[in-house]
């Protein structure tokens, strides 16, 4: 059904376009739904980007009046000579012309004319906007149109860096699991993903929804920090393998001269792991000229803590591990268990395991398949103060080149180095309320105003997408995360796992593998 | 004595002012009203009230060239429902004629019998070429009229102003009625003119029905109607549509004259919009429409410039003889001095 929402009554190129809407009722229209304005030769693809009263004299005349029995204006109540005395307005910006004797879809150059009908965009207009492809699957449906699932096309997605911004509780982690099984679904490449809270695996040990594992049994592999998730292959650190910069990164109460000290106990430690040589530091034998014994001591008391983690040992070489499977197209799941709660745990492995990847895939100069690291509080590694230290700024600068592809996870856009966050491709954002934030998941962006207002009013669970991977940025309702809607949507029924499967899935992941 | 307002007579000024005052109590006290002679009416809103039809027209100048004056005349009737707390549209009918006057009688003796019977009636005024226009715009909103009462049956057709005509040559009103009783139409003209003195007392009407409270209506005495200039097509009552209504109005009730109550109650149902309580909204939305004409000046005047090809008017002629909408010339040259008297200010 063509439902018409009111007409045209300005319009501008630079300003968009201005409708006189014939609703009853203005709460019927959202921002972000997509309109289509009847033109002559085009229809103009359009999303709201704003809903209006106007400011009218005699509204506030009338507001908070006594005025019995009679009947107050409403948009319903008085219809004019020329529709609704009382009416809303809504601010339309034209996002694509689409040629209605051709269906071509071009950049909205120009404008419709006077009294073009405003109408509610249909399940017709928006597959004509919207491709599908063997590489696009949905993560949801279009917000104003009847049920539309719009696709991302993965493998575009997957070729440069992108963000997922939003703020906590908005369902960042449902979108996180859909763009992960979109990703391994439609094969675009495999995933690392540093499980903090134990959701990818299986089942999510929060709400036991279902992971990648689930759906993927034989493309996802799980590893543990924790030794008491027996359902896991264990994950070591070798202290071999720790840098200085680790340590910096991770411990966030280091001082100047202390990062100072590490680097200098680095450079003369001969054969000897990073950690053991700072332990062993002789008190007696410290050239003080160099590096105070306070400091030292300093260092040593923060390098304690690294005790506590029984995954930095000695033992066979999980990265190496990772790698083959990574190499065999299968994805990562590095789930954090108890430790997931300890974010210098995380700050901590994540940097070893990304610099130890990105040495691995320069090395091998595009010659390794593809990965999408998903990076979770990605501005904890990615602040102006701290980003110097960690390899994430090359891996979202460098390494598209390389087929390591950098998935940037945070509630504060804001706080990623500007350079970085000008490397995203596409970017899939959620609510945000701080300006700062909208601004900076916004920057760089056409009609970035309109979208400040939008993302600062979706709703959970909504999602604004943009970037090379959508034919146009587009407002999405995230689909809600059941079997059957991965199933039908995402996987497809081709590449659905049976029930015995499953079962078999479950049986297995009771052994303990021993690496 | 010494004008001085600000000065010594300060004193003597107030005493003069004060003592002015008391004059003005003092005769007005002197006029009671009789509230005897005055037989006000309670009534309601109809609950199941007839459409109404609401006509009103409006004119705006263009131009203005050797005592002719081009303008064009709106008049709309619109026909309004009153369903579910609302007033819907239902129907409407609406023209623009272009009219051409002259103030210049041996112009006017060559235009058509019309044009020279409103010169006779209005042509020699001080502002002849506003009246004879609107002499038109009124010939036209009766076309309408007509045209509105036979078409609509079972309807109130109500019409801006009063029932009365003043031109025994262009009485279009006897039609209308004539039309309304034919088809059961409610014929009404609503004034929003109550300073009248139909009750014979040095106090408007408005005054005197200011005392009264609640909805109600009050004919006026008959002398009043029979001494009423022009020829009267309607009983005259003065009515208040809704208790808070700021206002009363004159109504003369064309057809069911000896049926006020009905009528009025009808009319009610349509006067309690919070836009203008008391007044019926059709009308309201009529003499809005009909204003509209003013508003689309410029696209007519940019039709005259388009015309202008083979009328024999150049476009310079156009240009010199624009007006506003009142018909005073945009060229003329007092227009100028206005504006550079409100420029150096």
């Amino acid at each position: 059904m063509k439902a018409k929402i009111g007409e045209i009554i300005s319009a501008s190129v630079s300003e968009g376009l201005e409708a006189k809407l014939e609703l009853d009722n203005p709460e019927d229209l959202r921002i972000g739904y997509p309109i289509i304005v009847e033109g002559n030769s085009y229809e103009f693809y359009c999303i709201v980007e704003d809903v209006v009263n106007k400011n009218l004299e005699i509204a506030e005349r009338l507001a908070g009046s006594a005025l019995r029995d009679s009947i107050i204006p409403s948009g319903t109540t008085h219809e004019g000579y020329g529709g609704r005395i009382f009416y809303s307005k809504a601010v339309l910006r034209p996002i694509q012309l689409i040629d209605k004797e051709t269906n071509e879809l071009s950049e909205a150059q120009t404008i419709p004319p006077y009294f073009a009908e405003a109408r509610h965009a249909t399940k017709d207009d928006v597959e004509r906007i919207y491709e599908v492809n063997k590489h696009s699957a949905p993560v949801g449906s279009i917000r104003g149109v009847e049920e539309f699932m719009v696709h991302l096309d993965f493998k575009k997605l997957t070729e440069k860096p992108f963000g997922i911004f939003g703020r906590t509780g908005m369902g960042k982690s449902i979108l996180n699991k859909l763009v992960c099984l979109g990703i391994l679904a439609k094969r675009a490449g495999s995933v690392l993903i540093f499980d903090m809270h134990s959701e990818y695996g299986i089942y999510s040990r929060g709400d036991n929804m279902e992971g990648l594992k689930y759906y993927f049994p034989e493309r996802v592999e799980v590893f543990s920090l924790d030794p008491k998730n027996t359902e896991a292959k264990p994950f070591i650190i070798n202290p071999r393998d720790i840098r200085p910069e680790d340590l910096i990164v991770s411990m966030r109460d280091l001082t100047q001269n202390m990062r100072d000290a590490i680097y200098e106990v680095d450079r003369t430690r001969g054969t000897e792991d990073l950690v053991r040589a700072i332990r062993n530091i002789d008190p007696d034998c410290v050239d003080e000229s160099k590096i105070h014994l306070s400091v030292i001591n300093a260092v040593k008391r923060r390098i304690g803590r690294l005790d506590r983690f029984s995954f930095v040992r000695g033992g066979k070489d999980t990265f190496k591990q990772m790698v083959e499977m990574i190499r065999d197209g299968r994805s990562i799941v590095l789930d954090f268990g108890d430790y997931g709660t300890d974010q210098m745990v995380y700050l901590f492995v994540a940097n070893i395991l990304a610099r130890r990847l990105f040495n691995l895939y320069v090395e091998k100069s595009g010659n390794s398949p593809r990965l999408v690291v998903f990076l979770e509080e990605a501005h904890k590694f990615l602040e102006p103060e701290i980003a110097s230290y960690t390899i994430f700024n090359r891996l979202a600068r460098e390494t598209r080149k390389f087929n390591l592809i950098l998935a940037l996870i945070d509630q504060r856009p804001s706080r990623i180095d500007d350079e970085v966050r000008s490397q995203l491709a596409n970017r899939l954002v959620m609510s945000m309320k701080e300006p700062s934030d909208i601004s900076s998941s916004l920057a760089g962006l056409q009609d970035r105003s309109m979208w400040e207002t939008i993302i600062g009013t979706i709703p959970a669970r909504t999602v604004a997408v943009m970037g090379d991977a959508i034919r146009i940025p587009t407002v999405i309702n995230i689909m809600e995360y059941t079997p059957d809607n991965v199933r039908t949507h995402i996987i497809g029924e081709t590449d659905s796992i049976s029930n015995d499967k499953i079962d078999k899935i479950a049986k297995q992941a009771t052994t303990v593998l021993d690496f | 004595m010494k004008m001085d307002a600000g000065g010594g007579n300060h004193g003597v000024l107030l005493d003069g002012i004060k003592t002015q005052l008391g004059d003005i109590s003092r005769f007005r006290e002197e006029h009671k009203i009789d509230f005897n002679a005055i037989s006000f009416k309670g009534f309601g809103p109809s609950e199941d009230a007839l459409d109404m039809v609401a006509i009103d027209g409006s004119y705006t100048f263009l131009l203005n060239v050797s005592s002719m004056w081009l303008g064009i005349v709106r008049v709309g009737a619109l026909r309004y429902s009153h369903k579910n707390d609302g007033y819907q549209l239902i129907d409407s009918e609406s023209v623009d004629v272009p009219v051409m006057i002259s103030t210049w009688k041996s112009i006017v003796n060559s235009q058509s019998e019309r044009h020279q019977m409103i010169f006779e009636h209005k042509g020699r005024s001080t502002q002849a070429h506003k009246d004879m226009m609107n002499e038109f715009r009124y010939c036209v909103e009766g076309e309408i009229a007509l045209s509105a009462c036979r078409k609509n049956k079972n309807c109130i057709v109500a019409i801006d102003g009063a029932l009365a005509s003043y031109n025994p040559d262009m009485d279009w009103m006897g039609d209308v009625a004539q039309a309304c009783r034919e088809n059961d139409n409610m014929l009404i003209g609503v004034s929003k003119d109550s300073h009248t003195h139909a009750f014979n007392n040095p106090r408007r009407d408005e005054e005197i029905f200011r005392i009264g409270n609640g909805i109600a209506y009050v004919r006026v005495p008959e002398y009043f109607e029979n001494n009423h200039r022009g020829t009267l097509h309607g009983a005259i009552y003065f009515a208040k549509f809704h208790k808070d209504a700021p206002k009363w109005f004159r109504v003369d009730i064309g057809t069911f004259k000896h049926e006020p109550g009905l009528v009025l109650s009808n009319v009610a149902a349509y006067s309690n919009s919070g836009l203008c309580l008391g007044y019926p909204y059709p009308l309201l939305e009529a003499h809005r429409f009909a204003v509209t004409v003013r508003q689309f000046k410029n696209v007519f005047e940019d039709m005259m410039f388009d015309l202008t090809e083979g009328s024999g008017l150049s476009a310079g002629d156009i240009l010199e003889g624009l007006t506003f909408t009142e018909g005073n010339r945009k060229s003329a040259y007092h227009e100028y001095i206005d504006k550079v008297s409100r420029d150096l200010k």
